[in-house]
């Protein structure tokens, strides 16, 4: 399929990879189509889009519906969400990815363009591979270790401390240490068991906030993280990724995520998806993610965030304003 | 600000009066509520149709009868005249009116700051009810900032969570209520229906309690619990959505972001219904105004019990005169002395300082 080698081919224009990606889809992905076609949308539209005007599918449909070419039905890998939902009911979604190549290809790319990845050792501090074989982002933190050529990368144990020696191996590797973790993990872990880590190493947070036990911002988890690890604030990074994207965007010492070069954020207005808002305006991330090329490529999620440029801002989950009830009070300002 | 002087009657004989008043109001033909109408209509506040309805329900509800028993019911002791200030909502129109005869018949002095989304209805009846009333008792307004330095002593109003702070606040710093204050405060914004036998469903009531105001009020019903799913109730739903409609047609189109569901639920295969300017669906993607969500369930009591748990809940609706919940039928045209938040307002208004 030569779609899988040009989505990843920054000579080619984005816009060009875009419109062949959306065409695809739009002849492969069933639920698609359809959700197009309801929208309105007919085939002719298909070479007008661009990332702020594309029709995004909500994530949601991950969890309602089969999203995916014909054969994806029989996937390489299959991820499932952890079942968190907007309306507190726990049910999952599921992406089930036809080429695991097209991930694993999305994922070193991704990662190499912000950081020079030879110069980290790997630590996971997540349940591992075997307890949680349907993490996408266990899966992405797994090849990474993988392909560490120094042995040194692994999996934490939870609940434990990071291993002296094992920090050890990596200054005398002359490797610093990229730790992943979930938000609240990581914190626990720099509650109970504080070390400094060789300079230069970087707290990736994966995420989760929405899951700690205590209300906490993100630029006060970092703080916190930053003290516990011996690391300035700047070296404690984010990545915004989820189940139903095999794209990762990272954020390198700001609160600003920025994309790897196949993906794009659009900000869309809440009383009308199929808007783009203005930069620096709040509403909900929309998300072109080329390496989707399997599934869906063009999703709305249900984070609200701003954009600025290229960089966007996650600001948490976003939740309609009930305009039910008397709910209008000082209406004269 | 004038001065609290003088205690006005007794409860029951305002109870009279104000009967009186809204009787002369009604009618229209001096009170000036056809101007009211007319304009309310006009400049697209409110559609015409619900404007009656609200006027109609209240011909009905408001009677000296009725008034008395509230009187009866709820009145607690008299009490020395107080300034009461009410900030009116504005999603339906004369919405906060019981909040009115509330004020009227405890004997207190109404301050209202009336919505500028329904600025004239209202207004047509205090008017009318000055001439029935002490001049004093009655001063009303659709700027906040009219009320500057009232120091009320009592202040009712209906919002969120969120708007809550931020009204106390502007209150407070503006001298609108003094320091220690009792404050009414109403959060609820959602109804729902629970139907034990799809036998006992009546469709009309259960439409009328969806669609009407388009949905705006905290009694109307935003999920239905019962046994039977949405595919199954469609054929009914619509033939009474669609008679609704013919009588009380949109007042706008079909949100951007509803079309934006219906699509979605169309593509998934989640079963849906558009009726008005809401979308009725078996399934919620991400929590929307104007979607109504119609559970199919084993037990919808015990749904229901547990939605009486929910924050923001105003009523439980059934069918079932045996019920513990109220009746589907009264959704929209609840009895004068109804409890919206669970609270009585003349009891409220008629006891002690809570402070």
């Amino acid at each position: 399929m030569p779609l899988t080698n040009s989505i990843f081919d920054a000579s080619i224009p984005f816009q060009k990879r875009f419109e062949q990606v959306f065409s695809y889809q739009l002849e492969e992905v069933e639920i698609y189509r359809k959700f197009l076609n309801e929208l309105g949308f007919s085939v002719e539209n298909k070479i007008a889009q661009t990332p702020d005007t594309v029709p995004l599918l909500p994530v949601e449909a991950f969890r309602d519906a089969f999203v995916g070419v014909r054969g994806a039905e029989k996937p390489e890998l299959e991820f499932r969400s952890s079942g968190t939902t907007s309306t507190g009911k726990n049910q999952r979604s599921v992406h089930r990815v036809l080429s695991s190549a097209v991930y694993r290809e999305s994922i070193f790319r991704g990662i190499n363009t912000f950081y020079k990845l030879d110069d980290f050792v790997i630590l996971g501090y997540t349940p591992g591979y075997s307890e949680n074989p349907n993490s996408s982002l266990i899966w992405m933190i797994r090849e990474l270790i993988n392909s560490d050529k120094t042995g040194i990368s692994r999996f934490l144990e939870l609940e434990k401390p990071i291993p002296q020696d094992l920090i050890k191996a990596a200054e005398k590797s002359g490797r610093k240490i990229l730790l992943f973790g979930a938000a609240f993990g990581l914190i626990d872990m720099a509650e109970q068991f504080p070390v400094s880590l060789p300079s230069g190493s970087v707290i990736m947070e994966t995420g989760g906030m929405k899951t700690h036990r205590r209300e906490m911002t993100r630029s006060d988890l970092h703080k916190s993280l930053a003290a516990a690890f011996g690391l300035p604030e700047s070296q404690v990074h984010s990545e915004y990724g989820m189940t139903e994207l095999l794209s990762q965007a990272y954020s390198t010492g700001d609160e600003w995520f920025k994309c790897p070069h196949w993906m794009r954020v659009s900000i869309r207005n809440p009383e009308n998806p199929l808007e783009a808002m203005a930069d620096g305006e709040e509403g909900l991330i929309g998300i072109t993610d080329l390496a989707n090329l399997y599934s869906c490529s063009f999703l709305l999620t249900g984070d609200k965030g701003i954009k600025n440029g290229e960089r966007f801002k996650v600001l948490g989950r976003y939740y309609p304003e009930n305009l039910r009830g008397c709910n209008f009070l000082i209406d004269d300002e | 600000m004038s001065e609290i002087t003088k205690t006005y009657q007794n409860p029951r004989e305002r109870a009279a009066l104000l009967a009186e008043a809204v009787q002369e109001w009604l009618d229209g033909s001096e009170s000036g509520l056809n101007r009211a109408i007319q304009k309310t209509a006009d400049e697209g506040l409110f559609p015409e149709h619900d404007i009656r309805f609200a006027l109609d329900h209240i011909r009905r509800s408001v009677t000296p009868e009725s008034l008395t028993g509230w009187v009866n019911e709820s009145f607690k002791k008299p009490v020395e005249p107080e300034l009461v200030l009410v900030l009116h909502a504005g999603n339906l129109p004369l919405v906060g009116f019981q909040d009115i005869l509330g004020v009227l018949l405890s004997g207190h002095y109404y301050r209202g700051k009336l919505s500028r989304k329904d600025p004239y209805l209202a207004a047509s009846f205090l008017k009318t009810a000055g001439k029935f009333f002490p001049n004093e008792m009655i001063q009303y307004s659709t700027s906040l900032d009219f009320f500057n330095g009232l120091k009320a002593h009592k202040v009712m109003f209906t919002g969120s969570e969120k708007t809550y702070p931020v009204v106390r606040e502007r209150l407070a710093g503006a001298g609108m209520m003094t320091e220690g204050a009792d404050l009414l405060i109403r959060t609820a914004h959602k109804s729902v229906a629970v139907f034990e036998n799809p036998e006992t469903i009546d469709w009309q009531c259960l439409t009328e309690a969806i669609l009407r105001y388009e949905g705006r009020g905290c009694r109307s019903v935003i999920e239905v619990f019962s046994t039977i799913s949405l595919e199954e109730a469609i054929p009914d739903l619509e033939f009474h959505i669609n008679n609704f409609l013919e009588s009380n047609p949109a007042s706008t189109g079909f949100p951007a972001a509803l079309k934006f569901e219906m699509a979605y639920f169309s593509a998934v295969g989640i079963s849906h219904l558009s009726a008005g300017r809401q979308l009725i669906t078996s399934k919620v993607r991400q929590n929307q105004d104007g979607l109504i969500i119609w559970n199919r369930v084993d037990n919808p009591r015990v749904s229901a019990l547990h939605q009486k748990g929910i924050h923001g809940l105003q009523s439980v609706y059934s069918t079932n005169p045996a019920d513990e919940f109220e009746s589907l039928s009264e959704a929209q045209t609840p009895p004068v002395n109804w409890k919206p938040d669970g609270a009585d307002t003349l009891s409220w208004l008629t006891s002690p300082g809570t402070k």
